[in-house]
């Protein structure tokens, strides 16, 4: 085991081999809020990637319902409750001192699936796992919401089954690989079949190494490692690699990178994906007008799913605002409260830069801001339920390619406001 | 079809339930928030809520009555507006 820096925990852990860090690292920002689970998404990866024999079951991208719901079933439930059970009452985290930079949450006090595993000896996994069964691969995202009743005619409204169901809140929960920093899939393969790009940080199967023992699927904390039992080998998410290389010629002449299909086909505008500068050290390069390094390191509204597994994960969540505190911390961390905070009513940076989700297919390396007169003042509901000011400027947005040409631009105009007859004086 | 008997508490196959906070209120709130900032108006939102495809927003529609959504709507709208953006982007060939 050596000894690697996770700057998501703010501390050093245990990991099975160096640090190797890539140039770039693949990273994306996922804005909960906004997901109505239309799974064109789930379609787009399905149809270019796992649409042979032995694919059936595997789903790279998923759309599942949270708080009951997953693929594979209870995936996060059982990966908390084995971290639980190695370290009872001990998983937590020490926010107070400073929060700099490096250490944005705090400090992490409770195991990683690294630290908990190795409790068996020489032959032990070095990553703390459990393998799910075939039933639970199946079916992802069926029935997750309420059980259907009869489809019912345009606009007409009626009850489902009646079966016993959550009515008090739910939430969408996008989820692909996150090309972790410290791959748990890779830790744990016997084979060495694994391996994380230097150009990117993909992290890739090599399916000729591959000899299926399926040790990945075991350890990867987000279960996205899959086995595929025609070919006895195991897949993933490969991250849309010839896009981000630039290789596709009707797209992008200029060889600029192009964002994933998941990315690139979501119409709810909610996902934004990126490519991130890192150090010789593995640390991100400063950029504050990179899109991603301003939502994730600056301003910190978009945060790691389940950063205590200690991957390092580099896929990013906006939090929904509607659902509970304590929920959210177990799931994000303890950045929640501040990310929802200015979420819920951003400041003309922020407002600016969240317009660039989805305004173009090409990856957004940077961004620039022309600001313009205040426009209007709206009331919005802060995630207490409260109400808050909220300015809106005639600002244009624009962003950038990796060549440094311009690909989109974004104008922020005066709101328009729709007033029924019980609301007509209400100004 | 077997008819379900009474939970007992000494039944170790019984399901367990964990009671949840929240609102569902808030919930319609901040969803009709956030479309409205990508500029949907008024019929669109109550279409969200009234398409069984969507199944989020549907059962939302359901369990809180077509009324009430609509209403929040309604409010929501006239004192946050509908947030406009125009969007250009730059071809490959341009």
């Amino acid at each position: 085991m050596s000894k690697v820096y996770n700057w998501q925990l703010g501390r050093e852990m245990n990991y099975r081999y160096e640090s190797s860090p890539s140039d770039w690292q693949f990273a994306f920002v996922f804005n909960i809020n906004r997901c109505i689970a239309c799974q064109s998404c789930t379609m787009a990866c399905k149809s270019t990637w796992t649409f042979s024999r032995g694919q059936e079951d595997m789903w790279w991208n998923n759309v599942e319902t949270k708080p009951y719901g997953g693929y594979p079933r209870h995936w996060d439930v059982k990966t908390l409750s084995l971290l639980e059970k190695a370290n009872p009452g001990g998983q937590g985290w020490q926010t107070g001192g400073e929060r700099t930079h490096e250490r944005p949450y705090g400090e992490y006090t409770g195991k990683t699936v690294f630290d908990a595993a190795g409790q068996g000896g020489a032959d032990a996994s070095p990553v703390l796992g459990y393998m799910p069964t075939e039933e639970e691969w199946a079916s992802p995202n069926m029935h997750e919401e309420s059980a259907l009743g009869p489809v019912r005619p345009r606009g007409q409204w009626g009850d489902s089954a009646q079966l016993p169901e959550h009515k008090v809140w739910f939430f969408y929960l996008q989820r692909l690989c996150n090309h972790c920093t410290y791959p748990a899939c890779l830790a744990a393969c016997p084979r060495k079949a694994i391996y994380k790009r230097p150009e990117d940080g993909i992290v890739l199967v090599d399916q000729e190494r591959c000899r299926g023992y399926r040790k990945c699927v075991e350890a990867c904390p987000y279960k996205k490692a899959m086995y595929r039992p025609n070919t006895n080998t195991a897949e993933k998410c490969v991250g849309c690699y010839p896009r981000q290389e630039g290789r596709d010629p009707e797209l992008s002449p200029e060889r600029d990178p192009l964002e994933a299909r998941c990315m690139a086909t979501c119409v709810g505008k909610i996902r934004m994906q990126g490519l991130i500068k890192r150090k010789e050290d593995g640390s991100w390069a400063r950029a504050p007008d990179n899109p991603l390094h301003l939502l994730i390191r600056d301003r910190k509204i978009a945060l790691p799913l389940y950063p205590q597994f200690g991957t390092e994960p580099n896929g990013y969540y906006i939090p929904p605002r509607w659902v509970p505190r304590k929920h959210l911390q177990q799931m994000f961390g303890p950045g929640v409260e501040s990310a929802l905070e200015q979420y819920s009513c951003p400041d003309r940076e922020l407002l600016a830069v969240l317009q660039l989700f989805r305004v173009t297919q090409k990856v957004i390396f940077r961004f620039s801001i022309q600001q313009g007169p205040k426009v209007a003042e709206c009331e919005v509901t802060m995630p207490d339920g409260s109400k808050k000011v909220q300015e809106i400027f005639n600002d244009t947005v624009t962003g950038f390619s990796k060549s440094g040409a311009e690909i989109a631009r974004v104008t922020i105009e005066e709101p328009s406001f729709e007033r029924s007859k019980e609301h007509l004086n209400s100004i | 079809m077997t008819q379900r008997k009474p939970a007992q508490a000494d039944d170790p196959f019984e399901m367990h339930a964990q009671v949840l906070d929240g609102d569902p209120f808030l919930m319609v709130e901040h969803i009709i928030e956030e479309f409205a900032q990508m500029g949907w108006n008024a019929q669109q939102l109550a279409r969200l809520f009234q398409d069984p495809f969507y199944q989020a927003t549907y059962r939302i529609g359901v369990s809180l009555g077509v009324d009430a959504v609509l209403s929040r709507i309604d409010s929501v709208l006239c004192r946050r507006g509908v947030i406009r953006v125009s969007t250009s982007e730059r071809k490959a060939n341009e």
